[in-house]
């Protein structure tokens, strides 16, 4: 055999047999299979060992996971699967988080000294644009508001995930009662809103002002997971009127997040929105102890800027990735070989736009094309930061619909947790790309060593990664992105699996999209989560 | 006559459990067989195109069928107790020695387990049965074990087997796991253990020639041929870096090698640097660059570069176009070193290790890590068992030895062609041998000549 099994420090190459190895192209290595011989009385192996599995010949990993399951069986074999490091560490933990959030929700009133200031998210007068904010205003006029009658909201979203904040940016307006005895103070709490710290503190003032960002390293104090607004009269009293208002405008915080050198950092907090590699370093490292990221594992290419994603009913690694992948398709995360000191390098990388293997389809091709995938339309639905209802709905020209005078639309809903304008935009557009034409799917057996081009060897089929593209000799293409539209014979698709099986020394590869099976459909469902 | 006896052991004059064919009272009769083995086949074929591809192929259990009468007159005592000693030692694992009359060399089978068959054909006071046993036993027939010793250097350049040493010619009919010993020695290292079959041998090591300095990059400085005594040949190329200076020591070339035959190889460089340091290295015409941590510092390591296809321009082919002359059957590399601090990197060797060559019968490499090896201790890479481990031949030694898995496939010898053993002590000094026993039990299919 040319592979060769290890389950944690003992081999099991001689007494294994059908060994299969799966990767696929968002996840890296996707598991382990085999049998073993081994009498029921043999005790169990330690559950989570690792497993691996290597090339002979050149001792290169091609497979390896964390044995999660063993079926034992009385006839002396035992079933043994393990998960892929990466794909078993980023669902170890589920728990809510957030990296920015605008929803107004999250801020509620939590003390007043008086019954003559109130607080709600709606627009200010004389408004002329839809957005709500937070506002505070006077409810008895002509009575009067005296010094230190005040009103405080608080977000207590960072305590509510665990986490501390890392920045806050807001602009503010009043009525024009504005003077310098109306104070808006931002604070910030320890937990159990004590030892409370005024971050910053601006009089009341008529003309809108520019965007005031507080943020860790510079004025926020580090490790706070409660902010408050408070507005307040001081040193004098006055009656309320009309324009006894102040309101906070299109609040924005965020979270404190870890780098890859496994440190929260102190910097970059002023922008008001996060990066696809920010949000995947900072999980891996608070949430992923077998998983290694670093400054060569992860790219940050992408300038998808995400201003809104929090989740506060919990969330795991792979669904926390999913959502990134609808706003930053280009890349993907991977796990493979098992570096010498036991943890896994965890990738962030684009997806290669060059060719990387060369196929033919003499061993086995099959493609069905499901044309049920084309779209023309597709409406995005969420909810604003103040929780109303909103959607945005995007078209694109399709040619094959359009002939047969056909409109298709989709919906996908954001819900509050990654609603915003930006992300509905990307996410609509990016579907209906990736919608246009039928995907070019279908399965292709290697059964003999192809050349690649990334490494300029000729590969074994055990060798095959998902993710790199694979030109296969042999077909009459369909258009798609990756096609030329003159049909030559030859094709390139994206490998999204490749399952390689021991004993019949070959690889399937399911090309660019997964192959619809019952299997498959129930494992969606059971992962499927609904948005808030 | 021929010998048919159920043995304890594989040995040149084993103890003698059951005789087959002593005529106390069992005689082996027309009937019997020991054929090879039949084959397990993966291959793939299709409409599409002419002919199949094998994709895998490994042979099956062996059936041995024996028929057996017993000598005339004897009693009926005799044969049950003949037939209840059968039935004992067919429950089992056993070995059976089977010898051809004429010829000199058993083999001894390794029974799984067997059924019985009884024929009676007269039930008197001189009973005769015919027995029919269908032994189910592993694959080959296994002749005496054959080893030998080695002792290997870490340095391409000195020793009588550099890097790499041949085997004598291999027994059998079908290739074999080898069994390793790594004699008691102060090593503290990862080790790499390679062999290959393969037609004819490959001249060894392959191995190519410290750098040659050329035009640095601004900021560094280069040295060819700086001396260092612990360096391989004595003296190596010395690149260093001013302060300040933040590019990658590029410009230095490694001359061209003529690959003996293309394929996989592993390639490993002979470095000495300081922390952080970075390797980057890629074959001219040939895939990416691969980066490796230089991260012994100040202490001359083989580095592992990872896997080659070398010649980069040499495709692969099949029989027909195999004997097809190609041009350029050079391997050239180039690399740089960052470095990102004030210090030098010393270059002095690199060594390529088959990984998989084309032409090979059997290519298998292992990646073994082991610490605070004691000196009383032996350490073995037993492909027979599938495992390694240390033995000792003193129990109350201290256990620290450490061994962490190994990366690979354990060795393999065929028979037929030329085996080659290659090895590295990759944390060790160039000075340091490896003294290395090997054995392994030939397997055949039938029954074997004197000579293998």
């Amino acid at each position: 055999m040319s592979l060769a099994l290890r389950v944690g420090e003992e081999s099991f190459t001689n007494l294994a047999s059908d060994i299969r190895i799966k990767n696929v192209a968002e996840g890296g290595f996707a598991s382990v299979t085999f049998s073993v011989k081994r009498r029921l009385e043999q005790s169990l192996f330690d559950t989570f060992t690792d497993v691996l599995v290597y090339d002979t010949a050149t001792a290169e990993q091609v497979g390896g996971g964390r044995l999660l399951e063993q079926g034992r069986n009385d006839d002396g074999t035992w079933q043994v699967t393990a998960l892929g490091e990466g794909l078993a560490s980023m669902q170890d933990i589920t728990t809510p988080v957030f990296y920015v959030d605008q929803t107004l929700d999250h801020w509620y009133m939590s003390t007043r000294t008086t019954k003559r200031l109130e607080v709600s998210n709606t627009t200010w007068p004389g408004a002329t644009v839809d957005e709500d904010s937070i506002m505070c205003e006077g409810n008895a006029e002509g009575l009067p508001l005296v010094a230190g009658d005040g009103l405080i909201v608080v977000n207590r979203l960072a305590e509510l995930c665990g986490q501390t904040f890392g920045g806050i940016g807001y602009r503010h307006k009043a009525g024009s009662v504005a003077s310098a005895n109306w104070r808006l103070k931002l604070l910030s709490y320890s937990a159990g809103v004590s030892g409370v710290v005024t971050e910053n503190d601006l009089a009341w003032s008529a003309a809108l002002s520019s965007r005031i960002q507080v943020v860790r390293g510079g004025a926020l104090t580090s490790g706070r997971p409660i902010l408050g607004f408070w507005f307040r009269r001081e040193n004098t009293s006055q009656n309320a009127t009309d324009e006894t208002y102040s309101a906070v405008r299109a609040p924005t915080v965020r979270a404190a997040i870890y780098g890859s050198d496994g440190n929260i950092k102190n910097t970059g907090y002023t922008n008001e929105y996060v990066l696809p590699h920010e949000v995947i370093t900072d999980w891996v490292v608070r949430h992923c102890p077998r998983l290694d990221v670093s400054n060569d594992t992860v790219s940050t290419a992408s300038t998808e800027q995400i201003d809104q994603m929090a989740y506060l009913d919990g969330v795991h690694g792979m669904q926390l990735a999913s959502d990134l992948r609808e706003r930053e398709p280009g890349l993907v995360w991977q796990v493979w070989e098992q570096d010498v000191d036991g943890t896994w390098p965890f990738y962030y990388q684009p997806l290669p736009t060059a060719v990387q293997y060369e196929a033919s389809v003499a061993d086995g091709f099959r493609a069905p094309s499901p044309s049920s995938e084309v779209y023309n339309k597709v409406t995005v639905t969420g909810k604003t930061p103040a929780g109303r209802d909103i959607n945005l709905t995007l078209t694109q020209v399709v040619p094959s619909l359009d002939a047969a005078g056909i409109v298709r639309e989709a919906t996908i809903p954001l819900g509050s947790e990654v609603w915003s304008t930006a992300a509905a935009t990307k996410v609509g557009n990016e579907f209906l790309a990736s919608h246009a034409v039928p995907p070019n799917s279908g399965t292709i057996t290697i059964a003999r060593p192809i050349y690649d081009n990334f490494s300029g060897r000729w590969i074994k089929p055990c060798n095959i990664r998902s993710g790199g593209l694979m030109r296969v000799r042999g077909i009459q293409p369909t258009p798609d992105t990756l096609n030329a539209t003159s049909p030559d014979g030859v094709t390139v698709f994206r490998v999204v699996s490749a399952t390689h099986s021991g004993d019949a020394n070959a690889t399937v590869c399911e090309l660019d999209a997964y192959a619809l099976n019952e299997s498959r459909a129930i494992a969606q469902l059971s992962q499927a989560r609904t948005r808030r | 006559m021929p010998l048919y006896q159920f043995v304890d052991e594989i040995d040149a004059s084993p103890t003698v459990l059951l005789d087959l064919d002593d005529g106390s009272p069992l005689n082996v009769s027309d009937g019997t067989s020991t054929s090879p083995p039949r084959r397990r086949v993966s291959s793939y074929g299709s409409s599409a195109r002419d002919g199949d591809v094998v994709a895998q192929r490994a042979y099956a259990d062996r059936t041995i069928k024996i028929a057996l009468d017993f000598r005339i007159g004897s009693t009926a005592e005799e044969q049950s107790e003949a037939i209840q000693n059968l039935g004992r030692l067919l429950d089992g694992p056993q070995w059976l020695l089977w010898q051809h009359e004429a010829k000199t060399e058993p083999v001894f089978y390794r029974t799984r387990f067997g059924e019985i068959e009884v024929d009676d054909s007269i039930m008197d006071d001189k009973p005769q049965r015919l027995v029919t046993l269908n032994i189910t036993a592993e694959p080959f027939g296994y002749g005496e074990r054959e080893s030998g010793s080695v002792t290997i250097s870490n340095d391409p350049t000195s020793g009588t087997n550099k890097m790499c040493a041949t085997l004598p010619t291999i027994k059998g009919d079908v290739a074999s796991p080898l069994v390793l010993d790594f004699l008691p020695d102060n090593l503290g290292s990862d080790i790499l253990a390679a062999t290959l079959a393969i037609k004819t041998a490959i001249a060894a090591p392959i191995y190519l020639a410290k750098p040659i300095a050329s035009s640095p990059p601004t900021g560094w400085t280069y040295t060819s041929s700086y001396a260092d005594a612990t360096a391989v040949g004595g003296n190596c190329l010395r690149m260093q870096r001013a302060s300040g200076v933040t590019t990658a020591g590029n410009g230095a070339s490694i001359p061209a090698l003529l690959v003996p035959e293309p394929g996989d190889y592993r390639l490993f460089a002979r470095v000495f640097g300081g922390t952080g340091q970075t390797l980057s290295i890629s074959q001219m015409g040939g895939g990416d660059a691969h980066e490796v941590a230089i991260d012994y510092p100040f202490a001359w390591q083989w580095y592992d570069c990872g896997v080659f296809r070398c010649p980069s321009s040499k495709p692969r082919v099949d029989s027909l176009m195999a004997s097809t002359p190609f041009g350029n059957d050079y391997a050239k590399f180039q690399f740089e070193v960052t470095n990102p601090s004030v210090g030098d990197t010393r270059l002095s060797a690199w060594v390529l290790v088959p990984a998989g060559l084309d032409a090979a019968l059997s290519d298998k490499l292992a990646l073994v890590h082991v610490e605070n090896w004691q000196a009383t201790d032996t350490f073995r890479l037993d492909a027979i068992s599938d495992a390694v481990y240390w033995w000792s031949s003193d129990p109350t030694a201290s256990v620290t030895n450490e061994y962490n898995g190994y990366a690979g496939g354990l060795p393999v010898v065929v028979p037929g062609v030329d085996n080659q053993l290659w090895m590295a002590q990759l944390s060790a000094a160039i000075t340091e041998t490896l003294d290395v026993d090997w054995f392994y039990y030939p397997q055949y299919l039938y029954d074997r000549p004197a000579a293998s």
